[in-house]
């Protein structure tokens, strides 16, 4: 994984940036694109309890990474969207995922020295994608580049934009 | 239908059971289990981690078993010092050596400012949604906090 601030400000930027144009991004559910970015490091669990603890008891395999797959952001989000009214629903589901892919797609970049990443894309693929290995999670540039996304589209939705009444956007 | 709490939690147990079925079906995803039957495994190509407890030659503990990793002045010049965290791609070979294609290594504190940072991020959001929804407990379901209503109920 990048770290889960860069995630969490990448998945800010670019909820806030739909918001610009789309009226009903608001800013709660910014937050819910927020926490769809952090559904993939669900699989952090296991620093908690350990995959072999589960499989002892019981006697299935298991694999916390499956937070970490598309089948897994997809079966997470779907607890969102229960747990939100009806009106809600449709809204919830789209930006959990828009966090949560944005997540992957960050993460299928990670340098491996294997040249592949992890299978993010399960189930709909069991081995990973070749990765051009842009970055390492613990680089301290990332954030950084991200903190300044966040920042841009913070200043062009609540400062710019709002002064630009007068014009007709496509 | 989903409107009730008897609606939701029910629901809630389907969907908690989809996300089991996907745990359980993720631990079948094909991955190389070095731990178990090593020698089954000799001559496949791996990609491993560990941590580093011996420098010369360099050894990690990956998941219990000790590996003797090979080749590793070839692959990079980075110091490797004991309690780094190497991921290594190579060969299996006899003996409980890889012979490193391609590693990468991080030290302990590169860590510590990933776990730091990501605490960050996961307060930033939790302080957000405490903010931003409340909990409708009647109905067993999240709404969004209207302007005025900050703070828990």
């Amino acid at each position: 994984m990048a770290d889960l601030l860069t995630h969490v400000l990448v998945a800010y930027a670019l909820a806030t940036a739909l918001s610009i144009r789309y009226e009903w991004v608001t800013p709660h559910l910014v937050t819910v694109a927020m926490m769809g970015a952090i559904i993939p490091d669900l699989s952090r669990l296991s620093l908690l309890v350990a995959e072999e603890t589960v499989t002892a008891a019981l006697g299935v395999p298991f694999d916390w990474f499956g937070f970490h797959t598309l089948g897994g952001i997809v079966a997470a989000s779907l607890v969102g969207v229960v747990l939100v009214g009806e009106e809600y629903r449709q809204r919830v589901a789209l930006l959990l995922l828009l966090g949560a892919v944005s997540h992957l797609l960050l993460d299928a970049l990670l340098v491996k020295p294997s040249g592949v990443s992890a299978p993010l894309w399960w189930p709909l693929a069991a081995q990973g994608t070749p990765t051009p290995g842009l970055y390492l999670s613990s680089d301290r540039w990332l954030a950084l580049a991200a903190g300044g996304c966040a920042a841009l589209t913070w200043v062009v939705r609540y400062r710019v934009v709002p002064n630009l009444e007068d014009r007709t956007w496509v | 239908m989903l409107e009730t709490r008897r609606g939701r939690l029910g629901a809630l147990l389907v969907v908690g059971c989809l996300l089991g079925v996907v745990l359980v079906g993720a631990g079948t995803i094909p991955s190389i289990d070095l731990t178990t039957d090593y020698e089954h495994h000799v001559g496949e190509q791996v990609e491993i981690d560990g941590t580093v407890v011996d420098t010369d030659p360099v050894r990690i503990d990956h998941e219990g078993v000790v590996l003797t990793i090979a080749g590793v002045e070839s692959v990079t010049h980075e110091p490797i010092e004991r309690g780094d965290h190497l991921v290594v791609y190579g060969t299996v070979e006899t003996d409980h050596t890889i012979a490193a294609h391609d590693i990468v290594v991080q030290s302990p504190w590169e860590f510590q400012y990933l776990y730091a940072v990501s605490l960050v991020g996961a307060l930033w959001v939790l302080g957000r949604f405490l903010r931003g929804w409340r909990l409708d407990v009647g109905r067993l379901a999240f709404e969004p906090r209207r302007k005025g209503e900050e703070g828990p109920d």
